[in-house]
């Protein structure tokens, strides 16, 4: 049987107060968490791309990766660059080293590309030279 | 619910929705890095607009066409065909696209007064300047090379079939074609090619309502609007020195709107260091035929007494930017200081540049002077390793 005090209230157009407010808490909670993800600083991370495959490490732990056997590239400090490289003219390692999103360092005779993804902003958006 | 409350809730997540979106997220780039030219140079590209995707391929498309033809070690393309095959006076077909970048160069041959040249490979492989000769140094594990330097002679007859008289584009019944006159001429775009095709890139940009972009080849950088946002783009210049180690930072930082390009020529990335002393780069000044900033004295071939360690320029056009670099360098820093300031007089007011200059005293490298042409917004920064600051001279 219908309750005829839940029709009255309905008809009425009181608000439901609890219910509004449960609704309203979601809608804030969900903004929330939009808001947290969106500034939220993820650790950044070096996406090594060679033969087609795409290797991603992070940014904030220090190591050592040999790439083909071609490339020596260390990360270290928050920051990546080449510091061996089996190529004519090694100017992936007189690139330097990077560390902020955007900016990568290219190996073009051995077609590898390393470039600093996520995290925080705050680089450039390109070098000349 | 009350009419108020149906309103106020969703309006409620809209707005910080849209605030949420309105802090970045969801308003990106699309970012992309691809190898080409025979696998020598990248072309990066940060793209907003429609169909970012599509434009970068149309542009990969368009360099990689380029590359075909102009490539001097792909057996295939039209200018090794030239430089090695050809015989004098025979033609050899090239695109519309090559005949413009050919007749462009030629041009800008006689604007820098004959200090940028695409004519210069015979000079580059006497002085083993060419990709195979500074490819053979590594500053990490080499000494100085010891190979014996060429005589002045050998210089002024290698400098004789350097002369771009001797080539000679024809168009014909709607084709083009290239052939010279000099069996011994050799070609090579690499000074303005990059250039060449990053205009080309702002123009695919500008035919696809690309309106906020930047396009880095191998660092000969265009960029186009502004950043979304509305900032200007931040470019930075590589500093020149220290040159035998790779840890050199960026010695400022330029603040640009588009449309311009930015581009860097220097001597501290292609260059050997030889046991006379001199430490030659790639940039050879076909004026002299010797390698920019190395000059013949009593004792021989000897560094000059100031010379470029870098040039940046900036113009519309990044073939002419790409081209002026080089021809700074070659010019030497105050004929090449001189030269841009006259070129700006001309009505290129677009045209600015970095110029940074170092001495040489006859035993060690110092550092010398900057020099500022043109308004451009600018910030020195600080280099990895805490270089120091330049001083500056006013043009």
């Amino acid at each position: 049987m219908v309750d005829e005090r839940k029709i009255d209230i309905i008809r009425s157009g009181k608000p439901c107060r609890v219910a509004d407010i449960i609704a309203a808490a979601i809608i804030l909670a969900a903004a929330a968490v939009v808001f947290a993800a969106a500034l939220t600083k993820k650790g950044g991370a070096v996406e090594i791309t060679h033969n087609g495959q795409r290797q991603t490490y992070p940014l904030d732990r220090d190591r050592e990766i040999d790439v083909g056997g071609l490339l020596t590239v260390v990360i270290k400090d928050g920051a990546v660059r080449v510091t061996e490289a089996a190529c004519p003219d090694k100017l992936c390692i007189h690139q330097g080293a990077v560390r902020h999103a955007g900016r990568a360092i290219v190996c073009a005779p051995n077609g590898i590309v390393i470039r600093v993804t996520g995290g925080s902003g705050g680089g450039s958006d390109a070098v000349s030279g | 619910m009350s009419r108020a409350k149906k309103i106020a809730i969703p309006a409620l997540a809209a707005l910080v929705f849209a605030a949420a979106a309105s802090c970045g997220y969801g308003r990106k780039y699309y970012e992309a890095t691809e190898i080409v030219f025979s696998k020598s140079i990248s072309v990066s590209v940060r793209l907003s607009g429609p169909d970012p995707k599509g434009a970068f391929s149309e542009m990969l498309s368009v360099i990689n066409g380029i590359d075909g033809e102009i490539s001097p070690a792909n057996p295939d393309s039209a200018l090794y065909y030239l430089n090695e095959t050809a015989a004098p006076g025979e033609r050899v077909e090239i695109s519309g696209t090559v005949y413009d970048l050919m007749t462009l160069s030629v041009e800008l041959e006689t604007v820098t007064d004959g200090a940028f040249s695409i004519a210069v490979n015979n000079l580059s492989r006497l002085w083993k300047l060419d990709i195979a000769g500074y490819s053979a140094f590594d500053p990490a594990v080499d000494g100085p090379l010891k190979h014996a330097l060429p005589t002045p002679d050998r210089v002024a007859e290698a400098k004789g079939d350097c002369d771009i008289t001797a080539l000679r584009l024809t168009e014909d019944g709607g084709k083009y074609y290239m052939s010279k006159t000099n069996k011994n001429l050799r070609l090579d775009l690499g000074g303005v090619a990059k250039g060449y095709c990053a205009d080309l890139c702002l123009g695919i940009m500008d035919a696809r309502g690309i309106t906020s972009g930047l396009v880095n080849i191998s660092g000969n950088i265009v960029v186009k609007g502004k950043k979304l946002g509305g900032a200007a783009w931040d470019i930075r210049v590589r500093s020149p020195r220290p040159r035998f180690t790779p840890l050199r930072g960026e010695v400022c930082a330029l603040s640009s709107y588009g449309d311009v390009s930015i581009v860097t020529s220097g001597d501290y990335m292609r260059y050997y260091v030889h046991e006379s002393g001199i430490t030659p780069s790639h940039i050879i000044d076909p004026r002299s035929g010797a390698p920019a900033g190395i000059v013949y004295g009593q004792g021989g071939w000897e560094q000059a007494g100031e010379y470029v360690s870098s040039a940046t320029v900036l113009a519309k056009s990044s073939a002419r930017a790409d081209a002026y670099s080089t021809a700074v360098c070659a010019m030497g820093f105050e004929a090449g200081a001189k030269w841009l300031k006259s070129r700006r007089e001309s009505g290129e007011t677009d045209v600015a540049a970095i110029i940074f200059s170092e001495r040489y005293d006859g035993k060690e490298e110092t550092r010398g002077d900057m020099s500022v042409i043109g308004a451009i917004e600018l910030a020195l920064t600080d280099t990895v390793n805490e270089y120091e600051r330049y001083g500056q001279r006013e043009w």
